[in-house]
């Protein structure tokens, strides 16, 4: 498995299954079934969450976020790895190469 | 219209 320091956009990722996810006013929250965390990813850390539930590249994430959002390639693109380096450590998802 | 962006941030919230 990719580690974190490592994470280019060519990259896929993909949510590792064994979470309680829910919405609280806007944001998402989670349960790790394995590690037993409580997580909130926030609204956009949720859109997020649920655009990796299929693998997708890091490249077709941050498109897919541009379209929603008013952000940057570079600045989205650096975010978005930001936060899955996060995810990573957590182990929370996978990223293959 | 596209939504303003935040960085997004992973939280650990501590649930005693």
């Amino acid at each position: 498995m990719i580690k974190n320091q490592n994470i280019i956009n060519t990259h896929v990722v993909s949510q590792i299954e064994g979470n309680i996810v829910s919405d609280m006013d806007g944001e998402k929250v989670m349960l790790s079934i394995h590690n037993g965390k409580y997580y909130n990813l926030g609204d956009i850390g949720g859109e997020i969450w649920d655009s990796i539930k299929e693998p997708i590249t890091i490249e077709g994430l941050v498109t897919k976020l541009q379209a929603q959002y008013d952000v940057g390639k570079a600045e989205c693109e650096e975010h978005v790895i930001t936060f899955l380096s996060q995810l990573i450590d957590e182990g929370l998802v996978h990223v293959e190469g | 219209m596209r939504k303003e962006w935040k960085q997004p941030l992973l939280e650990v919230l501590d649930v005693s």
